[in-house]
């Protein structure tokens, strides 16, 4: 539909808890390794796109230029929620394909630090009743009336399904983190890099029903970095580096197509949805042509939704499809042999990004004990609540 | 008397408590929230205030064991689709199975839940969820 791009360059910092690094010595690391990969230096680079969400306001891109080379090219801070760092690539896309570069690099890094990923309390109320905020509260109703922590809303997705497909139970939702975490142990850049039995599983702390604190994506501190080219950036490239390089078929971002109830809850479903289909019919090619899948599995009740959201299977056939075994990392389309965000981790801003690097590093067989063998096609899946979606298809 | 104000504005207490919300005049879709303009037509003729009852169903479920520091657990949060049109976020009793709540009929309640410094008096509202299955609204 448009210019064609390929990735040449990609590289993932561990993803885990690093006091010792800021978030530009993260960003700066994963920059660095992914020219390195490319074969070029930052005086190569017309455009540079950073993700990121706690410091945004920051400029973290900026700030690592100052680390990594000021050469006054365009910078662009991205923040898009847990879309964030496949939002930076598309900013490197499209300046690529507005012909402002040949060259862009896209980083995705967080340094969450001390913080966690519920929301922060509210601000301090006077002594007397104020109506605040778009429902009129006049005093803190998380917890008083209902919740919307992001447990809470991915456990509530979960139940939906549960409720509309008898044959669902949470055992499925058990078995999707175990199968997660065994897939990070072969991960040498996972955060948990241990296996958890179902049974640890299901008998670890409960966050909120039926998600366990072992089907909840850990906070944690990393970064990933691709770099970008069209057509003429690849010609500039060593025959070495040209012959690794993995073509984006596909790059969809979209927001939340309309529902009813969209004030009371976020929809996980239908953007997802709108982006896969979006990205079939960029990509050309259809879900039997994947031989990988790295989703948004922030919470396990996630991963099965999306089975069928991204039409790994046919609609109300994700049970039988995870009961086959397909989406292990030796069955028919292997998902989040990464580890997925649930135990490879999941820094905000890094996550698009790193979704991106696990497809590249397969299917250009050099993901080593975790290797997917003979993969040609995957795709990278996130969604940020709010909402927004992300789907690339990659193509060796 | 003491002083009543609601916790959040689409309850109303008078002169009975319900839940009020807004209507889009061009494609009638509900809304409980303040609003610039409508999210599915994009129209901004609304008509406000509109009574939206008591009753309704469960749409989803979920039981939060962990929630934020100083709010006690476990409490069932869910939806329910008011019968008379909009959803509604909100704290479910009686729902300790939160995928047997999904598809029951619900009713709202109140009571109070705080007191300024004024005497004012806050109140919330949660939906009961009923023994009997409820057939389609
Ligand atoms: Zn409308």
């Amino acid at each position: 539909m448009s210019e064609p791009i390929w990735i040449v360059g990609a590289e993932m910092t561990p993803f885990g808890r690093f006091p010792q690094w800021d978030v530009v010595d993260l960003a700066a690391r994963a920059a660095r390794g992914a020219m390195a990969d490319a074969g070029l230096g930052i005086r190569d680079v017309q455009h540079v796109a950073v993700g990121n969400v706690f410091d945004a306001i920051t400029g973290v891109g900026q700030r690592m230029l100052h680390e990594i080379g000021m050469t006054g090219v365009p910078v662009v801070n991205v923040v898009n929620a847990c879309a964030t760092g496949a939002t930076a690539i598309r900013s490197g896309i499209t300046a690529i394909r507005a012909g402002e570069a040949d060259i862009a690099l896209a980083v995705g890094a967080e340094q969450l630090g001390k913080r966690g990923l519920l929301a922060a309390p509210e601000e301090p109320r006077g002594p007397e009743f104020a109506a605040r905020g778009r429902d009129g509260a006049v005093l803190d109703t998380e917890g008083l009336i209902g919740s919307a922590l992001m447990p809470g809303v991915f456990s509530e997705a979960g139940v939906s399904y549960l409720a509309a497909n008898p044959e669902a139970s949470a055992d499925h939702f058990f078995r999707i983190a175990e199968k997660n975490h065994f897939h990070s142990s072969l991960n040498p850049l996972a955060q948990y890099q241990k296996a958890f039995t179902f049974e640890q599983v299901r008998d670890a702390d409960m966050i909120a029903w039926p998600n366990t604190s072992l089907m909840c994506s850990p906070t944690g501190d990393g970064a990933a970095a691709v770099v970008l080219v069209n057509a003429d950036g690849l010609a500039r490239l060593a025959p070495g580096v040209r012959e690794r390089a993995v073509k984006v078929a596909a790059s969809v971002l979209v927001s939340d197509p309309w529902v009813e109830d969209a004030e009371a809850r976020w929809d996980v479903n239908g953007v997802t949805r709108l982006a896969a289909a979006a990205a079939y019919e960029q990509a050309g090619v259809g879900p039997e042509d994947l031989d990988l899948v790295e989703l948004h599995d922030c919470f396990a009740t996630a991963e099965l939704l999306h089975y069928e959201n991204l039409q790994l299977c046919k609609p109300g056939d994700a049970v039988s499809f995870l009961e086959s075994g397909a989406p292990w990392r030796d069955g028919s389309l292997p998902v989040n042999v990464s580890g997925g965000l649930l135990s490879k981790g999941h820094p905000l801003g890094a996550t698009g990004v790193a979704g991106v690097y696990e497809v590249v590093t397969h299917l250009r067989g050099e993901a080593g004990d975790r290797q997917i063998a003979g993969a040609k096609v995957g795709m990278a899946h996130v969604l940020g609540l709010g909402s927004a979606c992300a789907v690339h298809v990659l193509v060796r | 008397m003491t002083n009543q104000v609601p916790a959040v504005a689409h309850l109303r207490l008078d002169p009975a408590p319900t839940i009020v919300g807004s209507r889009c005049g061009s494609c009638g879709a509900t809304y409980l929230l303040r609003r610039s303009a409508c999210a599915s037509c994009g129209g901004d003729d609304f008509a406000a205030g509109v009574d939206l009852g008591t009753t309704g169903v469960v749409t989803t479920a979920t039981v939060v064991h962990r929630g934020m520091p100083g709010v006690p657990t476990p409490f069932t949060s869910g939806v329910v689709a008011l019968d008379a049109g909009g959803f509604v976020r909100c704290t479910l009793t009686d729902a300790e199975d939160p995928v047997a709540a999904v598809g029951r009929r619900a009713v709202l309640e109140t009571g109070v839940v705080g007191t300024d410094a004024a005497g004012t008096e806050a109140v919330a509202f949660t939906f009961r969820v009923q023994d009997i299955e409820g057939a389609p609204a």
